[in-house]
């Protein structure tokens, strides 16, 4: 089954959440302004982990570590390199995440099922673990506080990136960058690949494909999407904690992907926008808020094996009809 | 002629289960070289250590001059050998034409690429069409490969071994589990191929065998009983006692 939303669908997406802020003073709040920023880097991080969970079939349970080694990168080169420029902490982190990508897709891609959702919960904890606990170094529970961000040429012509508005449009601007490269990336040779390494790995390899080394690149793609978003949370937020690291947050991209539709680009990122819309509305609601989300989930996976998306899409499907 | 595949003293257990004991295999070049033997015999176990999908025990394996022991598939792939299986290992949820794709893609010059398109790539189509021409599946380009009937799915299955260009091509019992009426067109599917490329054939169906094959291997609980040209091996009384006979 194919789910491919259509060009002008997006286009008119992106047009809507371009305009969107520039209602909000008098239609809305700047509260929806700040949670679609958190939705827009949540989004960048989902879309990675769509090229290894949704294409590959390679569901990691440690996404999160990518996402919080790029908010510690930040933290980190604003003291190191004393800037406070965006540019600096994206390129130390997109660093980080090329060792640390390559160090743990290493043993990890060489496992799978259940055993690689493990290998990568491992990791993943191991690094959570280490935040906690090397207080000296992280600050443990307390986290780390980043200074207000600029953009720009570092040293030379530097502007402080504005709330809620500047950092809207940055995210906005690192989402639709992150879309076209996945988008490229699975209509690409290799991501043929991908899809048929999710459907048979051993006849791919008997094709003349190097398994290995076609996961160890997904699995690098979705690492520096990853560390990428996870700069952005963090300054953002202007602040990195374990919590950015724990293995909770990686069970919500799971979630997240599989109530949006894996596979799809577009689905995780919806479904990211959904978990943290209702999720927001719900907890101002009750404190038992994820017993909703949790039926919603349920529902989802009995009803919408395809997630919310693939329901969307089979209704549009229905009324075209193709028989070809 | 050239030796393409030199197999010597191939030996592989399981646990205290000897299935392959010291088998020597040389096939030349062009060559439609058949393999028989009774179901358990190590036909398919033979093809596993050849193709490195399993590791042997112990022997060498050449192929075009070079040492190929212990060396993974995909390698073996871009050297020139292709395998199909016996039980079908294709890609059901994609189209008949994105399996071909697939393959025709591995020896394309981007076939990996990142960021181009594989629609543009050079060669891609034509390659693709041809191969789907080649083994008569021309017309279901655009069905799901699980759709396919059973016979074609056997077809689509060897077509994945064509695209990547193999000058091997190991073909694990073709027709297994085929009518009377769909193995007719695999027949003339082999006889076409063997044409082009030189292909190491197990099959059970006998009738197949001595039609096509040059040279048979004959292998019973994993040991060479007799290898000759059809007509030999049709005179030879240990494979009319332990496998012809039941015929």
């Amino acid at each position: 089954m194919k789910l491919i939303v259509g060009r002008k669908y997006l286009v008119a997406v992106l047009l809507c959440l371009a305009l969107f802020p520039l209602g909000a003073p008098t239609l809305f709040s700047d509260f929806y302004v700040d949670l679609l920023t958190k939705i827009m880097i949540f989004g960048i991080a989902l879309l990675g982990y769509d090229i290894i969970a949704g294409y590959t079939g390679l569901v990691s349970l440690g996404h999160a570590m990518f996402f919080g080694l790029g908010g510690y990168c930040a933290a980190y080169s604003t003291k190191a390199l004393s800037t406070h420029n965006l540019f600096p902490m994206l390129g130390v982190a997109l660093l980080c995440a090329l060792g640390v990508g390559l160090l743990v897709g290493y043993f990890s891609i060489q496992t799978k099922g259940i055993f690689f959702v493990f290998l990568t919960l491992a990791f993943a904890q191991f690094f959570y673990l280490a935040a906690f606990n090397l207080t000296t170094i992280t600050g443990g529970d307390n986290g780390i506080t980043l200074p207000k961000v600029t953009i720009g040429i570092p040293k030379v012509w530097e502007v402080m990136v504005s709330r809620p508005l500047g950092f809207y449009y940055l995210a906005l601007g690192f989402l639709v960058l992150a879309y076209l490269w996945c988008h490229r990336v699975i209509s690409s040779p290799f991501g043929k690949i991908l899809v048929a390494i999710r459907e048979n790995e051993e006849r791919v390899s008997f094709l003349g494909f190097n398994v290995r080394r076609i996961k160890m690149k997904a699995f690098m793609i979705s690492a520096f999407l990853g560390v990428t978003a996870g700069v952005l949370y963090a300054t953002y937020n202007d602040f990195v904690s374990p919590g950015m690291l724990h293995w909770t947050l990686s069970g919500d991209f799971i979630l997240m992907s599989v109530l949006g539709g894996m596979g799809t680009l577009i689905g995780p990122v919806l479904g990211g926008a959904i978990i943290l819309y209702v999720g927001d509305f719900l907890s101002s609601l009750t404190e038992n808020w994820m017993i909703f989300i949790g039926s919603f989930f349920v529902l989802t996976i009995l009803f919408a094996p395809h997630g919310i998306l693939g329901l969307m899409l089979k209704r549009r499907w229905k009324k075209n009809d193709d028989p070809a | 002629m050239t030796i393409l595949l030199e197999a010597r003293n191939l030996k592989k257990s399981f646990g205290n289960l000897a299935v392959l004991s010291d088998i020597t295999l040389e096939v030349k070049e062009g060559e439609l070289r058949s393999i028989i033997g009774p179901n358990g015999a190590g036909k398919t176990t033979l093809f596993n250590v050849i193709t490195g999908r399993i590791p042997l025990d112990s022997g060498q394996i050449r192929f075009r001059g070079e040492e190929v022991t212990g060396v993974r598939p995909h390698v073996l792939s871009r050297l020139g050998m292709a395998r199909s299986f016996q039980i079908n290992n294709f890609f059901p949820n994609l189209t008949t034409l994105e399996n071909i794709q697939l393959s025709v893609q591995s020896r394309l010059k981007h076939g990996t690429s990142t960021w181009r398109d594989l629609a543009r790539s050079d060669g891609m189509r034509e390659k693709t069409l041809e191969v789907l021409d080649l083994i008569g599946l021309g017309e279901h380009g655009a069905e799901l490969a699980m759709n396919l009937s059973y016979g074609d799915q056997r077809k689509l299955e060897i077509g994945l071994a064509l695209g990547t260009e193999p000058a091997l091509l190991l073909l694990d019992e073709p027709t297994s589990g085929m009518s009377r009426f769909e193995s007719g067109s695999m027949i003339d599917l082999i006889e076409k191929l063997s044409k082009r490329v030189t292909i190491i054939l197990i099959e059970h169906d006998i009738e197949l065998v001595m039609k096509v094959s040059q040279r048979v291997l004959v292998i019973h609980y994993g040991q060479k009983i007799a290898e000759g040209t059809p007509e030999e091996i049709e005179r030879n009384e240990e494979v009319q006692r332990v496998y012809l006979g039941g015929l």
